[in-house]
Order: structure tokens, then sequence, then C-alpha cells
């Protein structure tokens, strides 16, 4: 029998796992990095947001265009200037409309982690009081409310989030006093969570369905408790296992789904950067300049993976089915 | 004595998919008194739990009434049902499952005392002495479940259990899930705090060893309904319904070999069988048996049987 509380020993048994602590390492790394954002462009002294194409910068103590002539035998049309690997501006490159590619993904970054992280608490907290509501009370409020999901799960999250987006891009959301600019990033938040509220609200049903039944839940209703006091205090503390594994795979599928939605055009909107707008911006020129697809691509991929390595490890840790209690 | 507690012909039925129909409790009447134990003694699926949660209002009743102090809990406003919460409680057979995970051991125990609005300071105080009388010490109010054993859990359910200084515990299967030498320890614990604090006991059991040491008046229940009621030692010593004198018979004893068990398993409460319920299992069933349903009847002093051709 360990000491401590519940949280020292979850602590205790995810730092004992070497994957765990890379992903987290890893994690903390790229939000630092894109907090930093600001202070990067600043100290390298570009403007990640302004179109400069016909600006110069200083390439080996010349100055030279931003927009290079092709390579092509005709010299027809420009390309931005590639990737010089040191440290200063234009690190990175340049994307089409002459802006630092480095700069543009730590400012991308930050969009694209703040999105998927709003975008997962939201759909937990929505999910969270669903799955309560629905494994707690049981008949017909779980009927009408499991079905709900099953009907929302059964559409394509992709195509639903896409034409949700088209539906309210370029048109000011208006309800009731407030008004929701189209660029606003709630949008994309919202759209994002709602599409994965029954992936992240199932297994809190079944969790709360079964703690429903617990015999300490049993003893509170035995003492007098109201339903609202068992929801808040008996049950929902026993759900934070299954929101922890929850939270990162969750927050990985909405970092590709926002990256998917801005490579589309309907989620981050230009100036603004996310991941997903700049594979965009990189797209075009994948085979001259591939850098500029390349590095937010592979952001993507880092979070991602560390993201899932981060929950199944606590998943490890927390399921009772993985036997490791 | 006065009677604290009392069920007139309580059935419980629980509807199924398809149209059928369980009777887990099929017609019970009993009474328990101020300060007495009373076992409820069966096998497992008789509906002894059942009954057991009905009894202090925590599974509705389809037919019949469960008078508390004279009370409905049927027809209670629900103020006053949550007055009466505080003096019926319930401790529970899975020690594993009857403490929230989450909440230290104080915690728990303080939990009735919140849910019952007693002052923010008397709390810590209480809840000493709650751990001093199930035998625990004061540091353990800081502690989570999981770092106790199953004799300790079994001891802080307790504790919750009589925060509120209940008149009645219904003890379902209270020792059933710990070791043998531990049974023992919540035996007597339980004994000494009946003669301390005047507490009723309703105690659900399958284990006439623990009956035994617990029981002021037994009453045995098969398949939904009372078979056989009395005085503890008068019932266990002679015992008037065949099943109640095959319980026992089950029991090994070391100064004989063990009388044949009963033949068959018990029917399913889905479809129970005509006439006497425990017929096709009787070694004394006869015609009579297969059609008429014999009736709870006095036999002698506080002593009631169901059965045409008791064994006394």
């Amino acid at each position: 029998m360990s000491e401590g509380g519940p949280w020292v020993r979850l602590a205790r048994q995810v730092l004992r796992r070497r994957g765990a602590v890379a992903a987290f390492s890893a994690l903390l790394l790229i939000v630092l990095a894109s907090a930093a954002a600001p202070l990067y462009a600043a100290w390298v002294g570009v403007d990640p947001f302004a179109s400069d194409v016909a600006g110069t910068t200083i390439r080996d103590g010349r100055e030279v265009d931003l927009m290079q002539p092709n390579d092509n035998p005709l010299h027809l049309g420009l390309t931005p200037i590639g990737p010089d690997w040191r440290l200063g501006p234009y690190a990175m490159g340049a994307d089409p409309q002459g802006r630092d590619v480095a700069a543009r993904v730590l400012y991308g970054g930050r969009n694209s982690l703040l999105i998927s992280a709003a975008s997962a608490l939201l759909c937990l907290a929505v999910a969270t009081g669903l799955g309560l509501a629905a494994g707690y009370f049981g008949g017909w409020v779980d009927a009408v409310l499991s079905r709900l999901l099953d009907i929302l799960w059964a559409v394509p999250v992709y195509l639903l989030a896409i034409s949700l987006s088209i539906v309210t891009i370029g048109h000011a959301l208006h309800l009731g006093i407030v008004t929701i600019a189209s660029d606003n990033l709630l949008i994309p938040v919202a759209i994002i969570a709602l599409v994965y509220i029954p992936y992240a609200a199932r297994p809190l049903r079944a969790r709360a369905l079964a703690l429903a039944r617990a015999e300490f839940v049993l003893a509170a209703r035995a003492l007098g408790a109201s339903h609202w006091r068992i929801l808040t205090r008996e049950i929902l503390p026993n759900l934070l296992d299954t929101l922890m594994v929850l939270a990162p795979l969750l927050m990985a599928l909405c970092l590709l789904a926002e990256s998917s939605l801005s490579f589309l055009s309907l989620g981050v909107q230009a100036p603004a950067a996310s991941w997903g707008t700049i594979i965009q911006d990189g797209e075009g020129l994948i085979y001259t300049r591939p850098m500029v697809a390349i590095l937010p691509g592979l952001a993507i991929v880092a979070t991602v993976l560390a993201l899932n390595v981060l929950g199944d490890a606590l998943r490890d840790v927390l399921d009772p089915k993985g036997g490791r209690r | 004595m006065t009677v604290l507690l009392e069920a007139h012909d309580v059935r419980r039925v629980y509807r199924l998919g398809g149209g059928r129909v369980l009777q887990a409790v099929a017609g019970v009447s009993l009474h328990v008194k101020e300060g007495e134990s009373l076992a409820l003694v069966g096998e497992s699926g008789c509906g002894k739990s059942t009954l057991g949660r009905a009894l202090i209002g925590l599974e509705p009743v389809d037919a019949g009434a469960v008078l508390f102090d004279g009370e409905n809990l049927a027809t209670l406003t629900s103020r006053r049902r949550h007055a009466l919460r505080g003096r019926m409680q319930m401790v529970f057979q899975n020690v594993h499952a009857a403490l929230n995970p989450r909440r230290t051991a104080g915690d728990s125990i303080a939990e009735p005392l919140r849910i019952h609005g007693i002052g923010r300071a008397a709390i810590p105080e209480r809840v000493r002495v709650l751990l001093d009388l199930v035998g625990l010490p004061e540091q353990a109010a800081v502690r989570y479940p999981h770092e106790f054993s199953g004799g300790q859990r079994q001891r802080l359910n307790i504790a919750r259990a009589l925060a509120l200084d209940p008149a009645l515990v219904v003890a379902d299967e209270p020792v059933s899930a710990l070791d043998v030498s531990v049974q023992a320890q919540i035996v007597n614990l339980f004994r000494d705090l009946q003669a301390r604090l005047g507490l009723a006991c309703v105690f659900i059991s399958h284990d006439l060893a623990v009956v035994r040491q617990m029981a002021d008046r037994i009453a045995v229940m098969y398949l939904g309904a009372i078979v056989e009621e009395g005085e503890g030692m008068a019932v266990l010593a002679a015992p008037a319904h065949p099943y109640t004198r095959a319980l026992i018979d089950a029991v090994p004893r070391p100064d004989r070999p063990l009388p044949p068990p009963l033949q068959g398993e018990v029917p399913s409460p889905l479809s129970p069988p005509p006439g006497c319920r425990f017929h096709p299992r009787c070694p004394h069933a006869i015609g009579r048996c297969r059609e008429e349903a014999p009736i709870l009847r006095d036999i002698g002093p506080g002593r009631k049987v169901a059965c045409h051709f008791p064994l006394i």
C-alpha cells in the first residue's frame, strides 16, 4: 500500500515511464516555443504577418531579394528565398508572400495549440455534463441523449466540421445581442468541440453508469445526499481518471481537425497563421521550397505523437482494465 | 420494547424485457423492535438484499408498506424523509466499493454530518469520536480507502453509518467479503455497538455461524418470501421448515457426516413454482404442497412457519 493521495500516486507512476516523460517534455518545449513567438519575431527582426514580396534580407553579408527568380530554364515567376539554417531572419526561408516561415510556424503553433486545447476542453466539459446525466439518471434521459450522440457520431466528423465551417465562414454570427465576427477563433473551437462530443461522451457515460451503481453512491443516497451532491461530489471526482486519459487523446484529434480545416481555409483566417494554413501556403512550393510545408507538418506530427504517447501512458496508469493499479 | 420498523406485505417487482416479471420480494411482513437484531437468512438471489434496501427506503415498494416509527416511508414529504435518513442507515457487503476512493476516510465519515447540516466546527471532533467508536486511530482520518485492509474499511463503513446516531442499521452481508479471522472482529464490533448504542439491526446473511452470533430473531427467506421466523436459538435448535433444516444441515460439523444436500437449484424467481415455493426441492413434499401455497402462520409464541407439515 503506497502512501499519499491519488494525485501523488499518479504523478509517481507517470514519471516512472520514460516515454511519458519524453512526450511531456516535447509538449512543454513546443508550447513554450509557440508562446515565445513574439519574442522570436522581435529578436530576429521580422514581421510575420505583413506581406513583403519586394523586401530584402542579408545573406552571407550581401543584401538579397526575398523573392528570387525561378531556377527553371526560362526564369519565369518568383520563388521565395530558401532556408539558410542559421539563427536570424528567414532562417527557414520565406513563404510566397515574403514572410518569415520560422516565425510564422511559431505563431501558427499558438493558434493551433490554443484552438485544439480550447476545443478539447469545451468538448470535455459538454461531454462530461451529457455523460453524467445519461449515466446517472439512466432511463429516458439516457435513451434520448445516447441516441442524439449516436446520430452525431454517425456523421463523418470532417464532413460535419467542413459543412459547419462553410456555413459560418464569411458571415458574422448574431446570437441575440452578441455578435461573433467570422474570423473569431471561437468559431473553429466550437465546431471542432461539437463534432468530437460523442467521442468523449461515450466513455464518460459508461463510467458514470458504472459509478452510479457503486455502493458508495448508494450509501450517499442512504445518507440523503441530493442528486447534485452525488453527481458533483461522488461521481465527478471519479471521472477525473477518464477525463485525464481523454484530454490528451482528444486534443490530438482536435489539433488534426483544426489543421485540416485551416488547410482548407475554413479555420484560422489570413493573415493569422496556424500550422494548417502554413502547409497550404507551402503546397505550391513543395518541390522547390519544401520546408514551408514540412516545418508545420513536423510540428503537427510531433505534437500529435506526444499527446498520444502521453494519453496512452495515462491510460496505462489509470485504466483499471490495464490491470496496473 | 416498542416496534421500530414494520413491513406489511411488501412486494417488489422488476419488469424485465419481453413482458417477464421478476418478483424479488413477494409479500413480506416483519417487524423489528428497538435495540433488537433480526437476521434475514437465505441463499443468494432470494430477495433479501432487495428487501433490506426497501426497509430503509432505498428501494421503492410496489405494494405493501414499510413503517418506520409508525411513518409510512412511501408517503413521507421529502423534508421528513431527509430527516429520517439519519435514523436508518445501511452497511454494505462490498467493502471495496462502499467508500469513495477519491475521499479520505475522514471526509467519507464527515459527509453525513455535512449533508445534515452539522456545524463545520463540530465535525472534526465527531469524526474522531466515530473512529474511536469503531476502533480506528485518529490518524486514519487523513488516509484513503486503498490504504486500509478489508476489515478496516468495514469499520469505516460502520462509522459512516453511525455518524447520525441511527436507531436502525441494515447490514447487508457485512462480513461475507472478509477473511474469517476478520469476520469475528466485525461481528464482535457489531454486537458491542448494538449494546452500547441501543441499535436495532437487520442483519442480512447467508452464513448461519455469523447469524448465530448476531441475531435475537431470525427470518428465513426463500424465493422472495419468509418461510420461517422465530427466536434465534429456537429456530437454529429446532427448525420448523424443511428449508431451514436443510440450511442448518448444510453447515459442516465435526461430530457428524454431512447429510445429503438439497436436490436441485433454486427455481427462477421469473417463474416460481405453484403451491409451496419450496416443494420441488422439499424431501417431504406431497400432493397438497404442489397445489396449495402455505401461509405464514403462528405455531408458538413468536414462532411462525409457512409449511403445511412443520417439523415441530
